[in-house]
């Protein structure tokens, strides 16, 4: 386990007192983070991170590789805790509520702030159950609802038509494109509220990776969505705001269209111009 | 497992060791068998140019033998003898089989080796070199004061489970004996139980120390340990030797050494030794040794008796 | 071309040990069947002289009688072998798989780190040891506080073969359990699971190829015990079992606390006094037979379970 350190920011979290690079005024925000600093060990991952991720939109952030993006996301739903010997310091809160406070039932949290990891894990079983794992332990038994809840998440991630004449088969047999579209479905049924996605893209087809877009596009109404990404157009395409990661720090952040249109810094131009990274 | 290539791997992995798996009972089955040893079947019971000698055979006999096999080499410092036990059977087995020119035994031949010892060509010769009686052992909390050879039967085969029907206290027999390679278990077989089995849950056990364990720890227990060896354990006070009587009602005798010599007491026995032929070269200045005077001090000084 | 730099030494080289490896693996299978058919071939005359029927069915084993002919029944050893296994493997398995998720996931740092080393130390104890241990303290704590007539019983015997099963089950269930990719068990996580489900539903069931290899280990070295289970279990055949035998098979349960006599410790105790060739000689063969007819059988089953593993 990690050892957490809070330094608890005073100011609320959409106030306009500050309003660094990574808030918009006049937004509701569901996820703010305060002076993030992140070590692994003595290396510091993230220096003084500011952002808010903003309900029901898109957030993509972008940097070059080793930037922090992932470290970063896996901070917001302390999937970093799984680490030895990390440490945090600032504060993120979830609707206001500080996600590293001691009384926080992390597994509670995890489960509202879903995550689709870099690289597809599933789980060495049938793609069924695989689907079904969430809910299980959450809870549901009922095989007639389970059932649906495998039908309806695997309609979402584009893998419905592939996949449903072999529920019961290993999800291990697979393909590295189907099995990730499957981690998204995975995570889907358990219905959080933030989706965190991991250059969920990474490894499909252009096809697969249109309607993953499409989804997120659907997915919108109801969720939060941070999304990682290396693909320049696939952030301009499907992003409401973007964050630029450069070094552990944020560099940038705004709305999509002013990052790819007018960005303030020049590194951040340097990168989306594909000058360096 | 993460990859399916993982999992194949470690699964075939698996199956290498699975298959390996198969080879051990057939290593049971190796480690069990006999060890062959240096004589080859045309040296055995005949001359013995080299002056090796290999006796094999009965664990009662053991230690006499080894002494004997010591006190004989230091008149006959070229000769060469190995002195191993494993029980009676083992020794007569070794004996047929060729791997011994010398066969411990605490009991008398069976017609069943004869025949095969005539069925590989040869005879077997009796040499009577000691006698032996065999002491029964109880627990020293048990009372029972006496015991008679009809009693002992029923223990042995299984008819007296309690020490209640034979006058004790409310107490389950444990009666422990000798593995089947051992020449007590079998004279032990044919002098007391009358031929009849043994009773299937005897405890049994590959050695005199072994029985006398059980014997100890048991309350309800009961053994069969020779003379020679039992003083060792009834000395100590860990086990207690019982008076055995022919029959109701006749004395009790305690197996001491006259009373053994002039066959008072019910349940002694000669010790042999056997080998393939009338013994020759080594051998029968071994077996000249064994039953001269000087050879039967060894015997008493061991506590077994000597022939006369 | 990348072939024409090699010189034509490294292919020759390359081709020797190519064949030197297929050697090694010819060979070994080989000398599996070469001992099979000699075992079998020793074994199979006694079907001349002795019934089969009576040889599969038989509930007595009097291989050297006083009197009359020579009964080889195998009931007994068999019964005695399965039981004393079974018992050896319910004790053993959880035990083992218990000490491997504590290593693996539970235990702090410090104590893993002289845990794991401990425990594969006792995995390597000689069988021998593990045997005065269990005839000089199992057994007597067995009689004392069981209130046995005598501690040398069946359940010694799996004690004692549990014993030695656990270090080995123990250790390579570690191994699989810590062999499962950190994205897996990440991926449990992520779903909000807590560390006992992702253990319980993750780990342990994407683990199970290995920790069925480790109970095939383990419990592979406590059947092919001897001296350990001759010592332990008195070599004798209980009236329980006696009774269960006959048909009273409620009785099985009771057969734990009395003495049992093994195939394994019944051809380790009489191998050395049979007469090559003779009855009792090939009886001891078939005997092993019935082993290695007992131990593919088991191979086949794990097998199968690993197939089944693989295919979900
Ligand atoms: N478990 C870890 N222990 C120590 N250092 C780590 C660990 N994980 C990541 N880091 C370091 O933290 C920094 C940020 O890594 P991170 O994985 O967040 O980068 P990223 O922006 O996601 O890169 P990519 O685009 O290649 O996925 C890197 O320098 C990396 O070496
Ligand atoms: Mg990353």
């Amino acid at each position: 386990m990690s050892t957490q350190e809070q330094t608890r920011s005073e100011s609320p979290a959409t106030g306009p007192s500050r309003s660094g690079p990574g808030t918009i005024p006049g937004l509701s925000s569901r996820i703010d983070a305060r002076d993030v600093d992140f070590f692994y060990g003595d290396f510091q991952a993230l220096r003084k991170i500011n952002i808010s991720l903003y309900d029901r939109k898109i957030t993509a952030l972008i940097g070059p590789s080793g930037c922090g993006k992932s470290t970063f996301l896996r901070t917001l739903n302390r999937m970093n805790d799984l680490i030895e010997g990390t440490r945090l310091t600032g504060s993120i809160q979830l609707d206001g509520a500080d996600i590293y406070a001691p009384q926080v039932d992390v597994a509670d949290l995890r489960r509202r702030v879903g995550m689709v990891f870099q690289r597809p894990n599933p789980f060495p079983m049938s793609i069924f159950d695989n689907i079904c794992y969430g809910p299980r332990i959450h809870g549901l038994k009922d095989r007639k609802i389970l059932e649906q809840i495998v039908e309806k998440s695997l309609r979402q991630a584009a893998l419905w038509d592939e996949v449903k004449d072999k529920l019961r088969q290993s999800a291990l047999a697979l393909s590295g494109g189907q099995q990730q579209r499957l981690c998204i479905a995975r995570t889907l049924a358990t219905e959080p509220e933030v989706i965190l996605m991991d250059e969920p893209a990474s490894a499909l087809d252009p096809n697969s990776t249109h309607r993953i877009e499409e989804l997120m596009e659907e997915l919108k109404q109801d969720y939060t969505i941070v999304i990682v990404t290396h693909n320049m157009q696939q952030a301009a395409r499907c992003s409401d705001f973007t964050g630029f990661f450069l070094k552990g720090e944020l560099k940038e952040f705004g709305a999509t269209d002013r990052i790819f249109t007018k960005p303030e810094q020049r590194e951040t131009e340097d990168y989306i111009r594909g000058r360096f990274g | 497992m993460g990859t399916p290539d993982m999992r194949t791997a470690i699964i075939t992995r698996l199956r290498a060791g699975l298959f390996a798996l198969c080879l051990l009972p057939i290593l049971a089955l190796m480690t069990g068998c006999p060890a062959p040893t240096s004589p080859s079947p045309e040296s055995s019971g005949a001359v013995d140019p080299s002056g090796l000698l290999v006796i094999k055979g009965s664990d009662t006999l053991l230690p006499l033998s080894q002494e004997w096999a010591q006190e004989f080499k230091k008149k006959h410092p070229n000769a060469n003898i190995t002195v191993t036990g494993g029980g009676t059977g083992t020794g007569i087995v070794a004996l047929i089989n060729g791997t011994a020119n010398v066969a411990n035994a605490s009991r008398a031949i069976k017609d069943a080796e004869k025949k095969q010892a005539e069925a590989k060509g040869t005879t077997i010769m009796e040499v009577p070199v000691a006698r032996d009686g065999i002491t029964i052992v109880i627990n020293p909390k048990n009372p029972i004061k006496e015991i008679t050879l009809d009693q002992l039967k029923g223990i042995y085969t299984g008819q007296i489970n309690n020490w209640k029907e034979i006058g004790g206290p409310d107490q389950e027999v444990v009666a422990s004996g000798r593995d089947t390679a051992s020449g007590t278990y079998a004279y032990f077989q044919e002098e007391v139980l009358g031929e009849e089995e043994y009773r299937q849950d005897m405890i049994s056990n590959v050695s005199n120390n072994a029985i006398a364990q059980d014997v100890e720890k048991n309350v309800g227990g009961i053994g069969y340990i020779g003379v020679a060896y039992a003083h060792e354990f009834t000395r100590t006070g860990k086990v207690k030797e019982v008076p055995v009587a022919f029959k109701t009602g006749e004395p009790a005798i305690l197996p001491t050494p006259e009373n053994i010599l002039n066959g008072k007491y019910p349940i002694s026995r000669e010790l042999f030794n056997y080998t393939l032929g009338l013994p020759q070269g080594i051998t029968k200045e071994y077996l000249d040794y064994v039953t001269s005077p000087e050879g039967q001090a060894i015997v008493k000084k061991q506590g077994f008796i000597t022939l006369k | 071309m990348r072939s024409a730099r090699r010189s034509p030494f490294a292919k020759a080289g390359e081709r020797v040990i190519t064949g030197w490896i297929y050697l090694c693996g010819f060979l070994s299978i080989i000398l599996v069947v070469l001992i099979f058919l000699f075992v079998f071939k020793e074994a199979l005359p006694l079907l001349r002289e002795y019934p089969f029927a009576s040889f599969f069915l038989g509930t007595k084993w009097i291989p050297e009688p006083a009197r009359g002919d020579p009964r080889f029944g195998l009931v007994p050893l068999l019964a005695s072998s399965l039981l004393v296994t079974l018992g050896a493997i319910v004790i053993a398995v959880p035990l083992g798989l218990a000490t491997a998720v504590y290593m693996s996931e539970i235990a702090p740092v410090k104590v893993r780190e002289y845990l794991k080393p401990a425990v594969e130390l006792l995995a390597a104890v000689p069988s021998v040891v593990l045997g005065f241990f269990g005839v000089a303290v199992l057994a007597s704590l067995l009689q004392d506080t069981l209130h046995l007539p005598t501690g040398k019983t069946m359940l010694a015997g799996s004690v004692t073969l549990a014993f030695m099963a656990v270090p080995t089950i123990a250790t390579i269930s570690e191994d699989a359990i810590n062999a499962v990719p950190r994205d897996v068990r990440e991926g449990s996580y992520g779903l909000g699971a807590t560390h006992w489900e992702t253990i319980w539903r993750v780990l342990l069931p994407a683990a199970f190829s290995g920790i069925v290899a480790a109970v095939m280990l383990g419990v592979g070295r406590a059947i092919g015990e001897t001296m350990v289970v001759l010592m332990v279990t008195g070599n004798g055949v209980s009236r329980a079992l006696s009774d269960t035998m006959a048909g009273d098979f409620h009785r099985v349960f009771a057969t734990y606390l009395g003495l049992c006599r093994t195939i394994t410790a019944t051809i380790a105790a009489e191998m050395g006094e049979v007469v090559q060739g003779g009855e009792h000689y090939r009886a001891l063969f078939m005997l092993g037979v019935v082993l290695f007819l007992i131990t593919f059988l088991i191979n086949l089953v794990a097998d199968f379970a690993l197939r089944r593993a693989q295919r979900t």
